[in-house]
């Protein structure tokens, strides 16, 4: 019996640097090309993407050349999708709705609940279509337990078709050996904050704690990774020098570095209002470190009890929980928590929602 | 559409209007909020819902509490509230699932609100599926076929609101399709407040940032001020529109007006007009005291007409209506308003043509008898 088959849109691996969907899109075409249950067809919206030059994107970890492919489009031997063949989208879609059946999925509800936080254009991009496009749906896969229930609160009519669909995390094995033979990091003590710089992010937050009794008298540093996002002009114009000495902005960096900083941090800062998942929390607990993260929509799915919470808006629980994580003998009875958590989301828990809707479509 | 004591409840409002940094956390009690530097619409708002709500509670985002660990952390500090009244200002809508959850909309003049609210209204329709009521308003939205209307609760303060003074500046289309003649009329300074003593009768229209891009409603207003430059026992007041731009000034804020009533193409002379007069701020109950059955207004959805008493309402000559809504919508609201105003609409019972059209209600219809027992 063949196996089903699905096309799987890349649209998002097409940006240069890859951070949250497009990191998302190429660990599910990974897991779907690893559990081999599907047959994966890669696109983008209505062209067929040839799997090597997917696969050669993902080694080079940037999309650049799979998008100058498709500019030269017209000297190309590209092909058209299999029209038949269910289409699946790692995010919102970019095509008209032509595949047999069709499924998108839903990293978080913020654009909706939160627009303040965007820019109006991102909002509209995520909005417009996004009620007909879930109507179109057969599946509505949902990347966290609390965005299924914030999708399924504000459209009651799509909880009959929504899936879970977890990521993961993995690291290139060549890193280890890498970071074995740099210098270590003259940073002395220091914890890292990963994540675009925007108003979703909380920096403020982090900010105003910097001057409290638990954060000053630490002499713990704070990494934060990640580029310049939107409407943070301000919060950042506001911050005074001696508030900057603590804190380290190291813009946006390659996997490589990100690792690096994660691994040899002693633990994660994730002061986000609202994650729809939360990768970065992932990534540093798969090196056993915890996480000081806000009460807040996927964190406790996510991080469980490998992590210290505090109220997103409270600068006094944020103190406070920074005292309890920044205690040495605290981060040792959390890191084989943090260890074990990030180990249950694994590739074969990404592939299996997806291989089990195509299947039932077979 | 009487309100009804809601007991123990939460409320939300939008974040972004909160100081940053001034905030106690997530959820704190909401009357707070009085000692906190908030804008004074959003202030009306929350006072006026307090008065339903015992021991009101405020959250600051409840879209940060879906499920899990993070809603039970709020279940257990809201044990005892059933109900949860979200106060936007039309930019999100949010509810909390296992609370019956109320809507209460404020500031619509501002454009970009009232597009948002329009544009929530188009994407996530099936929201208001969830809402238990909505106070003040007659929001309706389609939803697969079926127009869905949240019941709506009518909420108006019981004793007059005390305002501020406003500035006053006289009418004048010079210049009016730039800056320049905006500049104009601020820098011929201000004039005194009417005296409505002086006038037969009193033209109130509070002008919003919605409703001045809204072509039906600044036609109708333009031809109200070009009669006034014929009828000296007329006087007119525009109150201007805040605007979506925080920072815009006085005469960015009359020249929206200006423009809005030169694009109307209703002709009306080229001079300073004494009895047409720009107001800075909304008038207060108190400014019509004594007059009030001289003074007729027009407005439309985007203002905040909740602000003023039923008393005050009740002695207003004429109120003139813009509907533009959806048309199911019309049946509910002419229900609200002509509760509002204490009497029948002057159309009553017969049949209005398709949105927008103005509903009128006047001084001369007989008064709403409402049977008791």
């Amino acid at each position: 019996m063949s196996k089903p088959k699905i096309n799987l849109d890349v649209g998002p691996l097409l940006d240069d640097q890859w951070t949250g969907i497009p990191v998302f899109t190429r660990r599910l075409a990974q897991s779907l090309i690893w559990h081999g249950g599907v047959d994966v067809e890669f696109c983008f919206q209505l062209t067929q993407i040839p799997r090597a030059r997917v696969l050669a994107a993902i080694d080079a970890g940037s999309g650049t050349v799979l998008r100058e492919d498709l500019q030269r489009l017209g000297k190309s031997d590209y092909k058209i999708i299999d029209k038949g063949a269910p289409m699946l989208f790692p995010s919102v879609k970019n095509a008209c709705s032509i595949g047999r059946q069709e499924a998108s999925t839903v990293h978080d509800m913020s654009t909706l609940v939160m627009p303040e936080v965007h820019e109006d254009a991102n909002v509209r991009h995520h909005m417009e279509k996004f009620m007909s496009d879930l109507e179109a749906d057969d599946t509505v896969f949902c990347v966290s337990e609390a965005t299924k229930s914030a999708l399924e609160l504000y459209y009651p009519s799509t909880a009959a078709k929504t899936k879970l669909l977890y990521q993961f995390v993995d690291w290139p094995e060549s890193f280890e050996s890498m970071d074995r033979n740099l210098p270590a990091f003259n940073l002395g003590r220091y914890a890292v904050v990963v994540g675009t710089l925007e108003p979703r992010k909380n920096l403020g937050l982090l900010f105003r704690a910097l001057s409290t009794p638990e954060v000053r008298r630490s002499g713990i540093r704070f990494v934060v990774i990640g580029k310049k996002g939107w409407k943070v002009e301000k919060l950042l114009s506001s911050m005074q020098a001696e508030e900057y000495s603590n804190l380290i902005f190291s813009g946006f960096v390659s996997e490589f570095v990100k690792y690096r900083l994660l691994r040899h941090a002693e633990f994660l800062v994730y002061p986000s209002i609202y994650e729809g998942f939360g990768i970065p929390a992932l990534e540093a607990m798969s090196f056993g470190k915890p996480v000081l993260a806000s009460m807040t929509s996927s964190f406790p799915e996510v991080i469980g009890d490998a992590g210290v919470y505090f109220d997103p808006l409270s600068v006094s629980e944020f103190a406070a929980g920074f005292a309890e994580i920044s205690n040495k003998k605290k981060q040792a009875e959390l890191a084989p928590k943090a260890i074990k958590g990030a180990a249950a989301f694994n590739w074969q828990r990404m592939a299996a929602p997806v291989v089990e809707w195509a299947s039932s479509l077979a | 559409m009487k309100p009804s004591k809601l007991g123990k409840s939460v409320i939300s409002i939008p974040a972004q209007s909160l100081p940053e940094g001034d905030v106690p956390g997530s959820l704190f009690d909401a009357r707070l909020l009085e000692q906190m530097l908030i804008p004074d619409e959003l202030r009306r708002a929350v006072m006026l819902v307090s008065r339903l709500l015992d021991e009101p509670l405020c959250l600051v985002r409840p879209e940060m509490f879906t499920h899990g660990a993070s809603r039970s952390w709020l279940d257990n500090k809201l044990q005892g509230v059933r109900h949860h009244v979200c106060i936007s200002d039309g930019g999100a809508i949010k509810v909390i699932s296992g609370l019956n959850n109320h809507l209460f909309l404020y500031g619509l003049g501002r454009h970009k609100r009232h597009a948002a609210l329009r544009n929530i209204s188009r994407w996530a329709p099936e929201l208001f599926a969830g809402l238990k009521s909505q106070i003040n308003t007659f929001h309706g939205v389609w939803v697969k076929g079926r127009f869905l209307q949240p019941p709506t609760q009518l909420l108006l303060p019981e004793t007059a609101v005390p305002g501020v003074n406003p500035d006053f500046y006289e009418f004048y289309l010079h210049r009016p399709a730039s800056d320049e003649g905006a500049k104009f009329i601020v820098d011929s300074g201000e004039v005194a407040a009417p005296s409505l003593a002086e006038f037969k009768e009193v033209i109130y229209v509070p002008l919003t940032e919605s409703n001045a891009l809204n072509e039906d409603f600044t036609r109708l207003v333009a031809s109200v001020v070009a009669a006034a430059y014929f009828n000296p026992h007329q006087v007119v007041v525009i109150r201007l529109p805040n605007l979506s731009d925080t920072l815009a000034g006085i005469v960015q804020r009359v020249a929206v007006a200006v423009n809005a009533l030169h694009n109307a193409d209703v002709a009306m002379p080229r001079v300073p007009a004494k009895n047409v007069l720009l107001a800075s701020h909304d008038l207060p109950e108190s400014f019509f005291a004594g007059h009030e059955g001289r003074v007729s207004m027009i407005f439309d959805e985007t203002f905040d007409y909740w602000q003023y008493t039923k008393k005050f309402y009740a002695l207003i000559k004429t109120v003139r209506f813009l509907f533009g809504g959806d048309e199911r919508a019309l049946q509910r609201l002419v229900q609200g308003m002509t509760e509002v105003f204490g009497r029948l609409p002057a159309t009553s019972g017969t049949e209005f043509g398709v949105p927008p059209f103005p509903v009128t209600w006047n001084r001369r219809q007989p008064e709403l008898r409402v049977r008791r027992g």
